[in-house]
């Protein structure tokens, strides 16, 4: 369900996308894992919203440019553009609050 | 009897507190006498394994009432309006729900954990509610410096030795001003809990109606302050003792302030203390089957946490709570079912934790499957679709051998832990020296750091130096920290407890 973004593409994705969520992760990270799940659920209860997938370690331009240093990090797309980002670890509940609130 | 959702009408739920789980015959303590309790455990299903996950006392409130694990949220904090709770469940449904209870942390002001109780009959005068008997006058012939040693109070110059000798001449005051009164073990704190659940089962009740009831007796907690303290007799436990009793003892560290011997004479009337909470609470036992209600009836006996009281396996070195250690001792709870139709006597080994009997409670009363709502009349319903626990009943019935590979217990904010059947590991989440020198409920103002949820890129995974591994077959009780011989087991068992917390934090 997540559509792999790389630092070539990731600016024109964003910007031809009006209602989506990115993920920056490490392949590794046991927290990157935990929120894909999220995603995934949240994703089931809410067609429309596109979901993509950045490696953070592969894409430091990405990286570097979103502001992603830290993973799990939720890049939040409205419009083509960036409204917010936020690191660390939601619960379903939490996810759906703060993107009501976007 | 066949196991039915249908016969069982009714749940009653038992909470002791700081009832330490090797302190009971029927989980191997050879010494101290709990015939009530150890009848119980003959009579239905006793877990082995069971621990309390975030401690003390409020995040196990929280967890049981919630079905929802603590230590990734939150630590000694009021229960929320996004929290939804058994009886918040049980809204709506035809059950009427009763609270008594003498565990003041539960009612102190805006913690709201008498929610949703249709009765709820408070018993005043336990700690945290001592301080309301602070101004009644006090029978001269009472000192509070006879209830407890000198030597922990002054120094040799006569003076404080800090301002924990103060708070506990103080508190041993206030309880004091209580106990004056008493007359006999009647007026005891659990007495006065086991007669007034008594009084809700027989008298208050609607018996044309199905109940929830949950008992909260902070006895067997200090005060240490069984019969033979104010009957002034000699402990039965520890008849040789002669100092003065101890009714209670600083928060502190016991080396230097406490002594072994004292720490032991301690231990002598804490098991004194459980004593009378079994015959208390036995009667209770006796009420439900003598109103004819043990066939249609759960019933749960558990405690929250053990207590620190002393060196070693007694302690790990500090007296009461004092600082926010999760070791065996305070970690590893008694519990204990009774559910119609499911096989008596029974010795489950399988780790389970508080929101387990929490599930299980919710699966006997067939509301486990139930979802948040609108009534017809659109106010909001609720169910159980946050719970994180697992329902017990399989393992009771004997169709799995076990819910959980491991158990977790910790500190919000200061530390949490994994048990698992070959080791048990402890992960600091301060420093060495804040770990020395904080209280029990500091961690609650913590809040969990980015830190703790994400990784940086190229990051390995740090461990705090001062992480403890213990070998949980040759020493359950923690005493041999191996973490520097098992340098890799110790990498695991951390990056299983992050994934693990790292989950709860996520669902």
């Amino acid at each position: 369900m997540f559509t792999t973004l790389t630092d070539d593409t990731y600016q024109n994705t964003i910007a031809d996308t009006d209602d989506g969520i990115l993920i920056c992760f490490k392949k590794q990270c046991p927290h990157c894992k935990n929120m894909e799940k999220v995603l995934e659920k949240f994703s089931r209860k809410n067609e429309g919203i596109s979901f993509f997938a950045l490696d953070s370690e592969e894409n430091p331009t990405a990286l570097a440019d979103l502001g992603a240093e830290r993973a799990p990090t939720l890049v939040f797309i409205k419009n083509g553009a960036i409204a917010t980002t936020k690191a660390g670890l939601m619960n379903p509940k939490e996810l759906k609050a703060f993107y009501q609130a976007l | 009897m066949t196991f039915s959702r249908d016969k069982i009408k009714n749940v009653v739920f038992i909470m002791l507190d700081t009832l330490q789980f090797n302190y009971l015959g029927c989980y191997g303590n050879k010494v101290v006498k709990t015939p009530n309790l150890d009848r119980f455990a003959r009579q239905s299903v006793l877990f082995e394994n069971a621990y309390s996950e975030g401690l003390p006392t409020i995040p196990v409130r929280r967890a049981l009432m919630t079905g929802r694990f603590t230590l990734p949220y939150g630590g000694w904090q009021p229960l929320s309006g996004d929290d939804t709770t058994i009886t918040d469940i049980m809204w709506g449904r035809d059950m009427q729900t009763a609270l008594v209870y003498d565990t003041a942390p539960m009612r102190l002001a805006k913690f709201g954990y008498s929610r949703g109780f249709d009765y709820v009959d408070f018993c005043p005068g336990q700690e945290l509610d001592h301080t309301t008997f602070e101004y009644h006058p006090l029978d001269p012939a009472l000192k509070p410096i006879d209830y407890t040693s000198p030597s922990m109070v002054y120094d040799g110059d006569g003076n404080f030795i800090d301002d924990d000798s103060k708070q506990l001449l103080d508190e041993i005051g206030c309880f004091l001003r209580q106990q004056q009164h008493r007359r006999s073990d009647t007026d005891s704190y659990v007495a006065k809990v086991a007669s007034r659940t008594e009084y809700w089962l027989k008298d208050r009740r609607d018996k044309s109606r199905p109940f929830f009831l949950w008992v909260d007796s902070f006895d067997p907690h200090e005060p240490w302050d069984p019969p033979s303290v104010w009957e002034g007799t000699p402990c039965p436990y520890d008849p040789d003792y002669d100092g003065n009793p101890i009714m209670l003892a600083p928060w502190t560290p016991v080396e230097g302030r406490i002594s072994e011997r004292e720490c032991e004479h301690i231990r002598a009337l804490y098991m004194e203390k459980i004593t009378m909470v079994d015959k208390w609470i036995g009667k209770v036992i006796d009420s439900i089957r003598q109103e004819g209600l043990w066939d249609e009836t759960m019933v749960v006996i558990m405690s929250d946490h053990g207590q620190p009281m002393g060196e070693g396996e007694h302690g790990h070195g500090i007296m009461r709570k004092s600082r926010p250690w999760p070791y065996e001792e305070l970690v590893h709870v008694p519990l204990m079912m009774h559910i119609p139709g499911i096989e008596g006597n029974q010795r489950i080994k399988s780790f389970v934790q508080n929101v387990d009997v929490t599930a299980t409670i919710m699966d006997v009363l067939g509301l486990a499957d139930t979802e948040d709502g609108i009534s017809d009349h659109g106010m909001k319903t609720y169910g159980a679709e946050d719970f994180q626990g697992e329902s017990l009943l399989p393992l009771m019935q004997g169709e799995v051998d076990k819910v959980r590979d491991f158990a977790i217990a910790g500190y919000y904010g200061m530390s949490w832990s994994i048990i698992t059947e070959e080791y048990s590991y402890i992960h600091w989440l301060v420093d060495e020296s804040e770990k020395n020198s904080a209280d029990c409920v500091e961690g609650s103002e913590k809040e969990m750091s980015e830190e703790m949820w994400t990784c940086t890129a190229g990051a390995k995974v740090q461990m705090p130096e001062h992480n403890e591994l213990y070998d949980r077959r040759e020493d359950p009780f923690q005493l041999n920290n191996i973490a520097k011989d098992k340098p890799e087991v110790a990498e695991e068992l951390l990056q299983q407890l992050k994934l693990f917390i790292g989950e709860l934090r996520t669902s």
